[in-house]
């Protein structure tokens, strides 16, 4: 059985509400939550939550399944300002030992958070390469899954994804499918205010896309369920949006690599939905 | 050498201070002289816990008109050089990785490690020597590519002492591994033998030692030294007070130090937050212990 893991924005919250809501999750029968971006940063910043973190969701009865690597500016593989890709490098390299120690063995990567207009895209793309040249040894070493993301910016398209992973052919790259990130670029086109136009300005045209779970489907490792209405990147739950979620769930069953699954609702974003609700929504669309 | 053609760096507790009140501080730091900060163990949490720090720090230091000097990397449990227990090292070895990074990036070259700090029951000293010994073959080549110095810094605990320090700077016989000087430390354990009591006393307790009082930690170190940590107590506790408040013999200190040849900077490691220190006040004080040796005779040693 493919393990779900529960995303949710730890980032806010002193240590006291990270126990209560990891309680909450599993008062509610979750079994397993995402080693987040947030928390890792935590981890970064706070060498005492290293061993303080694991022995809190034990005490939960929780585990944790999935990671997402900070992400944004100083964090992107594609960086592609020279001076700031070392401490990128080492950042990225730190921060999959953790994902390591934490027993966790996958990990979503954005190829590129902040686009610099001032460099081409292939500058961009170069710098993933090379970035992922220096960190899928590791990863190997360690055990990690490298998955990168679909999203609806710049450098992080469906081709971009293939393009890499097929460069790529190793067992420890593959990539996260976003569900919501999908609904945007295939439905976006045809929604007034849709939110993804913004962000290709003064790069290019908006590359539209069609069949993204199906095309990435060979290569799914993990993946990120949450709704939108393919206006704005909401993060809410399945049914609150317009994504047709039993032809999702009936595909991502058929790809090869899948590992687990991920809720990546974002309850507080959402003037803060109720555990239970984000739970129960996804024990509906899994049954 | 004269001392005051070295610079002279502030350390101040960051941890629990906001962005604004960082920018107040630094400006206030600035205006009394200050020309370097200590990149603090409490800043490089920081920058390794949020990314958009480093691009912002340097933005800050420099409409500040500070530059960064000197660092002190994070320490205790996860980080000590000594953690002795095998699933828990790799993080440690790559968590000082990053944080050697972050030092180079920010244009600092000299860092200060503790040995060790926090006990593991149930480890002889020698799987603590012999951990330290391998984060050192660990962390020096990286130290050696950033051209970061690693300093080990003299406390009251085995393997902090200064004959463990010498003894890894001779293993390793690297420019790149030197010694950080800390007067008040090196106060507590040279004088701390007419006391049956205070920090010394609890520092070797926890590890199940009786403390080896020493009064010649400078004259050990003194050929290895290439930072050090100016602050003063009165012997019980590591108070980290104003040169001049505790029983810190400054005179034969600074004298001593002056002919250490590797010394690079100097460093006020006053703790201003936990002292209330106001900033004129502490800048004042070491404008006036760095004075010259004439002026300076019988004002702070009474």
């Amino acid at each position: 059985m493919i393990p779900f893991s529960y995303c949710y924005d730890w980032g806010v919250l002193d240590e006291k509400a990270r126990q209560v809501a990891m309680a909450e999750f599993a008062a509610n029968g979750a079994k397993h939550i995402v080693l987040t971006s947030n928390l890792l940063e935590k981890i970064s910043g706070e060498p005492k939550l290293y061993l303080k973190l694991r022995q809190e969701a034990r005490n939960a009865g929780l585990s944790f399944v999935d990671s997402h690597m900070p992400f944004n500016f100083e964090t992107d593989i594609a960086l592609p300002v020279e001076e700031w890709r070392p401490q990128m490098l080492a950042r990225m390299k730190f921060n999959l030992e953790l994902i390591h120690d934490y027993g966790v063995d996958t990990c979503c990567f954005h190829i590129c958070s902040r686009y610099f207009k001032e460099f081409p895209m292939a500058r961009h793309l170069d710098a993933a390469r090379r970035s992922l040249e220096e960190l899928l040894p590791v990863a190997e070493q360690l055990g990690v899954v490298i998955c990168l993301e679909n999203i609806f910016q710049p450098c992080n398209t469906v081709d971009d994804v293939l393009t890499l992973i097929g460069e790529f052919p190793s067992p420890w790259l593959g990539a996260c499918f976003d569900v919501g990130h999908a609904h945007l670029m295939e439905h976006g086109m045809h929604v007034p205010d849709c939110i993804v136009p913004s962000h290709w300005e003064g790069v290019c045209e908006v590359p539209w896309e069609h069949d993204v779970l199906d095309r990435m489907l060979p290569h799914i490792v993990n993946c990120h369920l949450h709704d939108n209405n393919a206006d704005l990147d909401t993060h809410t739950i399945p049914g609150l949006g317009s994504i047709k979620w039993p032809e999702v769930i009936a595909k991502l069953r058929t790809a090869p690599r899948l590992k687990n699954m991920q809720s990546e609702v974002i309850p507080l974003r959402r003037n803060g939905l109720p555990i239970r609700a984000v739970v129960e929504s996804f024990n509906r669309i899994l049954e | 050498m004269d001392l005051d053609r070295l610079p002279l760096t502030y350390c101040f507790e960051w941890d629990d201070v906001d962005e604004r009140s960082r920018r107040q501080i630094f400006a206030e730091f600035a205006a009394n002289g200050a020309k370097h900060l200590v990149l603090t163990d409490g800043l490089l949490k920081k920058l390794a816990g949020e990314p958009a720090m480093y691009r912002k720090l340097p933005a800050e230091l420099a409409a500040a008109g500070l530059s960064l000097v000197d660092a002190h990397a994070p320490y205790r449990g996860e980080c000590d050089l000594w953690l002795p227990v095998a699933e828990y090292r790799r993080q440690m070895i790559a968590r000082h990785r990053f944080h050697l990074q972050l030092i180079h990036d920010l244009g600092v070259k000299t860092c200060t490690f503790h040995v060790g700090n926090l006990p593991y029951p149930g480890y002889p000293l020698e799987a603590y020597r012999d951990a330290a010994r391998r984060s050192l073959e660990a962390l020096l080549p990286v130290a050696e590519k950033l051209d970061v110095t690693i300093c080990l810094e003299n406390l009251y605990k085995p393997l902090n002492l200064p004959g463990a320090i010498v003894g890894f700077i001779g293993e390793f016989r690297s420019e790149h591994l030197g010694a950080c000087f800390d007067a008040g430390h090196a106060n507590i354990l040279g004088r701390g033998g007419a006391y049956t009591e205070g920090t010394a006393y609890n520092s070797y307790g926890s590890m199940g030692f009786k403390p080896v009082w020493d009064d010649t930690v400078l004259d050990q170190l003194l050929p290895h030294i290439v930072t050090c940590h100016l602050h003063d107590n009165r012997i019980l506790r590591d108070d980290h007070d104003l040169p001049g408040t505790g029983t810190v013999d400054w005179d034969t200190v600074l004298a001593k130090l002056r002919t250490a040849p590797r010394l690079r900077c100097l460093q006020s490691e006053v703790k201003p937050v936990r002292n209330h220190i106001p900033v004129s006040r502490l800048c004042a004080a070491f404008a006036r212990l760095l004075a010259a040796p004439s002026k300076k005779s019988g004002t702070l040693n009474k």
